[in-house]
């Protein structure tokens, strides 16, 4: 392949790119996923917060004398916080959005809860709403909302 | 050889070529890093309860719907780095082309638990892009055509690549325009609390909490509402960075510091695309500028 072709097999990818990552938007709207690696790059298209209240989602430990214990994202040896809010996030929300096999979720949230934070007999997952501007100045300033057990 | 590079236009052409011939050897050189950093987050993963572990696109489903056993990562991750190493000295398109596959595959690895992130795609497309920039260096080039062919391979790669950043800034803009047309009431990113509350809301993601000296700077008038538009707009035009030298020089900071500003304040971790920019875009004619001018003349 001379030179010349070799430009215009680049050019070519690069607008076939634009195409997939066209397709992977298009895909993903439909309930499916992105045509790895070309996405859409659609990403805080609003910023954080902008509805004055968040929500969160966190792990909670019931320990033998039945009190519970909340489980902070502080970084574990085997799941650093992106790892525990997007596995956290995601597994609430497909509970909610009942996409998951309930038997399948509470051994899942049980592994997870057992793999961050051992010696628990049950976990939770527990949604906490929040003004955003009360929480800046009282971090335990917030609802919570029962998802889901690990029993 | 002195006919050449005094035709006009020719500089900005040379600069992108001998520009490039560093950049190709610390990618391949970042890669090495890249995939130990993969092997790391396997021997993690080896740590996690199985049942987390699902494949989560279609890519992961067909190539590895279990977490694969020792030997077989193990030997795909060294012939990987050996490919690095290989592709440095050996340009042909076919090493190259296994070795996308493989960084492809080992991305995909990393990301079954529940989310796939984005943070390694920009890695991947500097691979993928970068395929089919001719195996010629700037002094084997004995023809203007020549200089502009290889110098224009070299441009649309970086085009693919840039134009992640572009789609981004696309819908940033949009997403703006969208709330400030539709729903001017609401807050949007030139709302004077918007960085505040991205702030607020991205610390406690991770339990933390902002600093006292962070809340009141978020306060400043007009300089949060003036840097987003200003990255907002550096993103939206990055491709432009791929066709002329000094927008380069200006997109490559603004989307440093952004980057930098989204590691350090909203706990979003962009490691590889940093050093991906960084590799392609640094202007290297500059710092050996005399070994440059020897090559021109």
């Amino acid at each position: 392949m001379n030179n010349r072709y070799k430009l215009i097999v680049t050019q070519v990818l690069f607008f076939i790119s634009i195409l997939l990552s066209v397709l992977s938007y298009v895909n993903t709207k439909k309930g499916g996923t992105e045509v790895y690696p070309f996405f859409y790059w659609k990403l805080y298209t609003q910023p954080l917060g902008s509805n004055l209240i968040h929500k969160d989602y966190r792990i909670y430990g019931v320990n033998k004398f039945n009190d519970t214990v909340r489980i902070p994202n502080i970084g574990y040896k085997y799941f650093n916080q992106d790892d525990y809010y997007y596995f956290v996030t995601i597994e609430a929300n497909k509970v909610i959005n009942h996409q998951i096999d309930i038997n399948k979720h509470k051994k899942r949230l049980f592994e997870f809860g057992k793999s961050i934070a051992p010696g628990f007999n049950e976990y939770l997952i527990i949604q906490e709403k929040y003004k955003v501007f009360e929480i800046s100045k009282n971090s335990n300033q917030f609802e919570k909302h029962f998802i889901s057990t690990s029993k | 050889m002195n006919f050449k590079f005094r035709l006009i236009n020719q500089l900005e052409n040379e600069k992108y070529i001998y520009d490039y011939s560093f950049a190709d050897i610390l990618l391949r050189v970042f890669s090495i890093a890249w995939i130990g950093h993969v092997i790391y987050s396997y021997k993690q993963n080896l740590e996690r309860p199985l049942e987390l572990f699902e494949p989560i696109i279609w890519i992961q489903s067909y190539l590895s719907p279990n977490l694969p056993s020792q030997p077989l990562f193990y030997c795909i991750a060294s012939n990987a780095i050996l490919l690095c190493i290989h592709t440095i000295f050996n340009k042909k398109i076919i090493f190259r082309v296994f070795l996308f596959l493989l960084l492809i595959w080992l991305n995909a690895l990393k990301w079954n638990y529940n989310f796939f992130s984005h943070v390694g795609h920009l890695f991947l497309l500097a691979h993928l892009f970068t395929l089919f920039i001719p195996p010629t260096t700037i002094k084997e080039l004995n023809s203007t055509l020549k200089i502009k062919q290889f110098s224009y391979s070299i441009r649309w790669a970086y085009a693919g690549v840039l134009i992640t950043y572009s789609m981004a800034g696309f819908w940033k803009y949009l997403a703006l325009f969208s709330k400030l047309v539709l729903y001017p009431t609401e807050i949007n990113w030139l709302s004077e609390r918007a960085a505040k509350l991205n702030a607020i809301v991205s610390a406690r993601l991770w339990d933390e909490t902002v600093s006292n000296f962070m809340l009141n700077f978020y306060n400043v008038p007009w300089f949060w509402q003036i840097g987003t538009l200003v990255i907002f707009t550096a993103q939206l035009f990055a491709i432009l960075g791929a066709f002329n030298k000094r927008i380069s020089y200006f997109i490559l900071i603004m989307l440093v510091l952004f980057h930098f500003y989204n590691l350090l304040f909203i706990n979003t971790h962009f490691y590889a695309a940093v050093v991906v920019l960084l590799i392609l875009l640094f202007p290297y004619h500059l710092l050996d500028y005399k070994n440059y001018r020897q090559i021109k003349l």
